[in-house]
């Protein structure tokens, strides 16, 4: 239904979509997800033209919207959109934010469209409220009501700019059951979430933006359990990552545990998981300073938010040696009180091709 | 060290009251011309310069209104006003109080002439002009004129014929609050001037208009060729004739120094000069009455009988003043609190007692001057004239006369005993200052005296008969008289004034009376209400046309600089910057005289545009302001569900923004009303002005700014409550559920 050709959205300053293609069809429901300024929401209103495209074509329904000649406004009464923020008319009653439009733009008249808007309220229960002024409602009860508005205009597509952002914790299952009921009944949606989550309870497909285009497309299987590209499995694990290099036998060690130390620190690692981190990585070093000739590591941190577990991956030069195997060693005997596995890995044709994972014990 | 600090003290507060000039009574032009004092002077008039040439010492105030000039001399925030003689007697009589004119003028003299206009459209103005002037002059009717409206004050316009095919179009500019040359009786423009212009007009076969403006205003509107000649009471200066044509003199004025009046409080008139004209009562048989007519020519003389009765016909009104000697005067006004006395002697004079001429008259006549000379010597004799004009009768005494030894045997002394306090008639016996002067000179010279009661007239003649060896009855020493009898040396020394009646007097009638004479004199008297309602009617002419005009040319404006267009928004924000920049006085003078200047468009027209250009921009400026505090988001919703960029912004956006907006403009609204306050300066006869022109007849400065202030509040209110009206219906919040659900059927579970 929706084609997205090579889009391209520049601000003086920053680019943040650079060539960005896409198909979305009929009875899809996408959650775009990525890290902040990647261009999601740009991408959002971009395709409902609320921001004007610097290059590029957007087809809807075989319609190119871009083109100077077309009608935007009637495009837009096709497709709904939900902010944020909600911006419900605070002028009017709830009831009538969800007739206005319909009686203005689709011509309806009074009496139909306060059917249709009392039976959307209806599905969104909040039918009691349709008196009532937007400022007298909570958050939830607002953005629901948000969404009963662009369903009021029976809209080919809904496209959703973080629907939960601005809810407190407690608004969020509310509107999220809406949007859930919404997907069941085969509306196509494009929501741009932080919630995992719920992004992969419902969605049929995931678009990962990052660096200016979609860098990763996928059901939310392929995406969250088995993302092909580093960054994806980096932002879907909610991974923390932080790169040392060591170059020289002479490496400034104690420089090391303090980075480890200031690192663990901005993502509030316990002091118990830093101690080991940091015990980790002084032990494996030290073994490897003495059994490699020509000392070249690259050292990986990395902390996971969402499972909450911390890894030391060493790549390091050299023929193929594993360091985990054989020989009884103090620092090994150390290591593996602290760990809970470590792997050994030869990565033929890479320029560090050993690689070793260290998985730092959680408890205990 | 304490004497040291009060030797200080002293010196310094004699070093203050040095150089600060007494704000006493001031009774001398050169008083005036000392540093420290402050003289006022209307601004831009000649008096002005006169001020600044004759009295260079002093300091200049300039006022926009003579009326505050007035005000602050009495009040003592300035020592003098320096203004037209006349109309500052007018002023005082008219009921200005607490102040008088000092007896010295201004040396220069102030022509007034006919103002011209060197863009009129009417050929050889100034030639016909003088002609006019010099027919008229001629064949008296000019001075007739003058007589009639500033002597006499008469304030009927005569009959002038209006020409019925006129040839010419002639506007004449005038003030319309300069009384008795161009003012209104009621709702009528009339005065001399108005006179003039109608006999010019007749004249040169024109039809007339009058143009009335702000007196500053007057000789620019002329400039520009709004008015062809001013007819106002123009003076004549050399900076003035710099820039502008004048014709020949009509006459010449005076220019009188107004000051404070500290002795009396507020007499009804406060100088003798101010009684020329009026009506001056003189008892018969007193020689005041040549007095009176050379002091006041054009007085009106009349004659009583005896002192009660003139004092009654004083209080009842029937005459302004009445001449009596000082003493009596203040007897008069210790017994009756309404009578008050004019500081000014008409003529000095002593009273002493009458001898024959003859042997024994002349011997008695030394014996009585050594006498006299010794009492006045050890204080003796200002002590009695103490006792006789002072209020506590019984102190009053006199020697007991019937029981004088008397060895040399009893003098018979003539008098008339209804002098008090020199003679009268107190429990069937005669008292008073000249008996008894007379009873301690007997007593000391060794005389009986023997009081002889007659009438005055018979006085003169008893003595000079021998009937009586003298006579004592306040008999003032003249010329006239010296050739018929011989005078002691003075026995008192006084003078002949005039007393009037207190302002008090008149106001004796408590607050509440005295606010229904001013609402009388300001409302109703001539129907001045119909000035009132004329400037009501202007007022909110303006007002209402400005602002519906302003509110289309702010929201228009708006709407086109909306969308950022680089254009527009450059051109409004220069409009605005001229339109905000300038005081809407200036603005308004720019467009009446500069924008529409060669135009026949008028000063009501001009007004309403200029107003509509203030107006405009404040709205455009809260329009900004409460659209700009609508959230953005509301702007997005609207497109996001199709709304086409109009219809978003009047669905949407407004209606989101009025309540931001409404307060602030009824505010503006208010602020209209009264900034349209000024337009008298383009010759719009508003409120403001209406008050003016009420002010310069009444005299009263406070009643009429309290009634126009009042008619401003009544205004604001009006127009603030309809425009609060306005806001409750674009208040969302108040409808009720019916008005939200208008019809719809809902069903019963709603």
């Amino acid at each position: 239904m929706i084609k997205i050709e090579h889009l391209k959205k520049a601000y003086p300053n920053v680019t943040p979509l650079k060539d960005v293609n896409a198909e979305i069809r009929d009875g899809d429901v996408i959650s775009v997800i990525g890290p902040s300024g990647t261009g999601k929401s740009t991408l959002l209103r971009c395709i409902n033209l609320l921001e004007k495209p610097t290059a590029g074509r957007i087809l809807f329904g075989g319609e190119d919207i871009t083109a100077p000649k077309c009608d935007i406004n009637r495009i837009r009464q096709r497709m709904g959109m939900v902010f944020q923020s909600f911006n419900l008319f605070g002028h009017l009653t709830v009831i009538e934010n969800l007739m206005l439009a319909p009686m203005d733009l689709l011509g309806k008249s009074r009496q139909d469209a306060y059917d249709k808007g009392i039976q959307l309220l209806r599905t969104v229960g909040l039918a009691e409220k349709a008196l009532n002024y937007p400022d007298e409602l909570s958050g939830g009860q607002k953005q629901r009501i948000a969404i009963a508005r662009t369903l009021a205009m029976d809209p080919e597509v809904i496209l959703l700019d973080e629907p939960t952002s601005a809810l407190d914790p407690t608004m969020v299952g509310e509107v999220q059951s809406v949007i859930r009921d919404l997907a069941r009944t085969g509306r196509t949606m494009l929501i741009v979430t932080h919630e995992m989550a719920f992004a992969r309870a419902i969605c049929s497909r995931v678009f990962y933006m990052d660096e200016g285009s979609i860098y990763e497309d996928g059901t939310p299987e392929e995406i969250f359990d088995a993302p092909k590209k580093e960054k994806t499995r980096r932002f879907v694990r909610r991974l923390k990552v932080l790169e040392l290099k060591i170059d020289s036998r002479d490496f400034d060690f104690l420089g090391m545990a303090r980075d480890i130390a200031l690192y663990c620190l901005k993502n509030q690692i316990s002091l118990r998981v830093t101690n080991r981190i940091q015990l980790a990585a002084e032990e494996m070093t030290q073994i490897l300073r003495q059994r490699l000739s020509n000392v070249r590591i690259n050292a990986v941190v990395a902390y996971s938010e969402s499972d909450e577990k911390a890894e030391l991956t060493l790549d390091y030069s050299g023929p193929a040696m594993d360091v985990t195997g054989a020989e009884e060693n103090l620092s090994l005997r150390v290591l593996s009180g602290i760990s809970s596995g470590m792997t050994y890995t030869y990565n033929e044709g890479e320029e560090l091709p050993n690689q070793v994972r260290v998985d730092i014990r959680q408890n205990g | 060290m304490k004497r040291r600090g009060i030797l200080l003290l002293t010196a310094a507060v004699m070093i203050c009251t040095a150089l600060c000039p007494a704000r006493a009574d001031y009774t001398h032009k050169d008083q005036l011309n000392v540093p420290g004092v402050r003289v006022g002077v209307s601004m831009g008039s000649i008096s002005e310069t006169t001020v600044a040439q004759e009295l260079p010492q002093a300091e200049i105030v300039r006022y926009n209104n003579v009326f505050l000039g007035y005000a602050d001399v009495g009040s003592g925030r300035i020592d003098a006003f320096a203004c037209d003689h006349r109309q500052m007697e007018m002023a005082i009589a008219g009921g200005v109080t607490g102040v008088r004119l000092l007896e010295e003028s201004l040396d220069r003299q102030v022509e007034i002439a006919v103002g011209l206009s060197q863009r009129s459209a009417i050929p050889e103005l100034e030639d016909r002009v003088n002609l006019f002037i010099a027919q008229v002059r001629a064949d008296g009717t000019l001075n007739d004129m003058f007589d009639r409206w500033v002597l006499k004050s008469n304030d009927a316009m005569p009959d002038i014929p209006v020409p019925e095919d006129p040839e010419f179009s002639l506007v004449v500019g005038t003030a319309g609050c300069v009384p008795p040359y161009s003012y209104y009786t009621g709702s009528q423009l009339t005065g001399y001037d108005i006179e003039l212009a109608r006999r010019f007009a007749a004249w040169l076969n024109a039809r007339l208009e009058f143009a009335v403006y702000d007196f500053n205003a007057i000789i620019p509107a002329a400039q520009a060729g709004k008015v062809d000649v001013i007819m106002s009471n123009l003076q004549v200066s050399g900076e003035r004739r710099e820039s502008f044509k004048f014709s020949d003199t009509l006459y010449v004025e005076t220019q009188g120094l107004m000051v404070r009046d500290t002795s009396m409080s507020g007499l009804v008139y406060g100088s003798v000069s101010q009684l020329d004209g009026r009506r001056i009562g003189v008892q018969t048989g007193s020689s005041f009455d040549s007095l009176i007519t050379s002091a006041l020519p054009h007085s009106n003389l009349k004659y009583f009988n005896n002192k009660a009765d003139m004092v009654n016909a004083l209080i009842s009104g029937k005459i302004d003043a009445y001449a009596a000697d000082e003493p009596v005067i203040r007897n008069q006004m210790l017994q009756d609190g309404r009578i008050g006395c004019i500081p000014e002697y008409l003529e000095r004079f002593d009273f002493a007692y009458v001898f024959p001429v003859t042997e024994e008259g002349q011997r008695l006549c030394g014996q009585m001057n050594e006498f006299l000379s010794s009492i006045r010597g050890d204080g003796t004799l200002e002590a009695l004239e103490q006792k006789w004009v002072s209020e506590d009768e019984t102190v009053k005494t006199l020697p007991v006369i019937s029981s004088l030894p008397a060895p040399n045997g009893t003098l018979r002394m003539a008098t008339e005993a209804m002098y008090e306090p020199f003679e009268y008639v107190r429990d069937g016996q005669a008292v008073g200052f000249d008996i008894d002067v007379a009873a301690l000179f007997c007593r000391a010279s060794g005389y009986g005296l023997e009081v002889v009661d007659m009438s005055f007239d018979s006085v003169l003649s008893a003595v000079q008969t021998g009937k009586c060896s003298f006579a004592g009855a306040g008999i003032a020493v003249t010329e006239e008289r010296k050739e018929s009898v011989l005078f002691s040396s003075p026995n008192y020394t006084g003078g002949v004034m005039l007393a009037v009646l207190k302002k008090d007097a008149v106001s004796d009638t408590g607050f509440w009376q005295s606010i229904l004479s001013s609402f009388e004199k300001t409302f109703i008297r001539e129907a001045r209400w119909n000035l009132f309602i004329r400037g009501v009617v202007n007022t909110l002419l303006i007002t209402f046309l400005s602002m519906a005009l302003g509110t289309a040319l702010g929201f228009g404006v708006f709407m086109l600089c909306r969308k950022g267009n680089a254009a527009a928004v450059g051109i409004t924000r220069f409009a605005m910057w001229l339109v905000q920049g300038m005081p809407t006085v200036v603005l308004l003078m720019v467009l009446y005289y500069v924008v529409f200047g060669n135009t026949s468009i008028g000063g009501l027209e001009v007004a309403v545009i200029g107003f509509s250009l203030t107006f405009a921009s404040a709205v455009f400026a809260l329009l900004k302001m409460g659209v700009g505090a609508v959230d953005s988001g509301q702007t997005a919703a609207a497109r996001a569900l199709g709304y086409p960029d109009r219809r978003a912004f009047f669905r949407i956006i407004l209606p989101q923004a009025l309540p931001h907006i409404l307060p602030a403009y009824r505010g503006e609204t208010v602020s209209l009303i009264k900034a349209t306050s000024v337009v008298g300066y383009i010759a719009v006869q508003d409120l403001t002005k209406m008050g003016d022109i009420v002010r310069s007849r009444t005299y009263e400065a406070f009643f009429p700014l309290i009634a126009v202030t009042v008619l401003y509040f009544i205004l604001e209110g009006i127009l603030a409550f309809l425009v609060s009206r306005i806001s409750l219906s674009f208040a969302p919040k108040r409808r009720t559920r019916g008005q939200i659900l208008k019809g719809v059927k809902t069903d019963d579970q709603n």
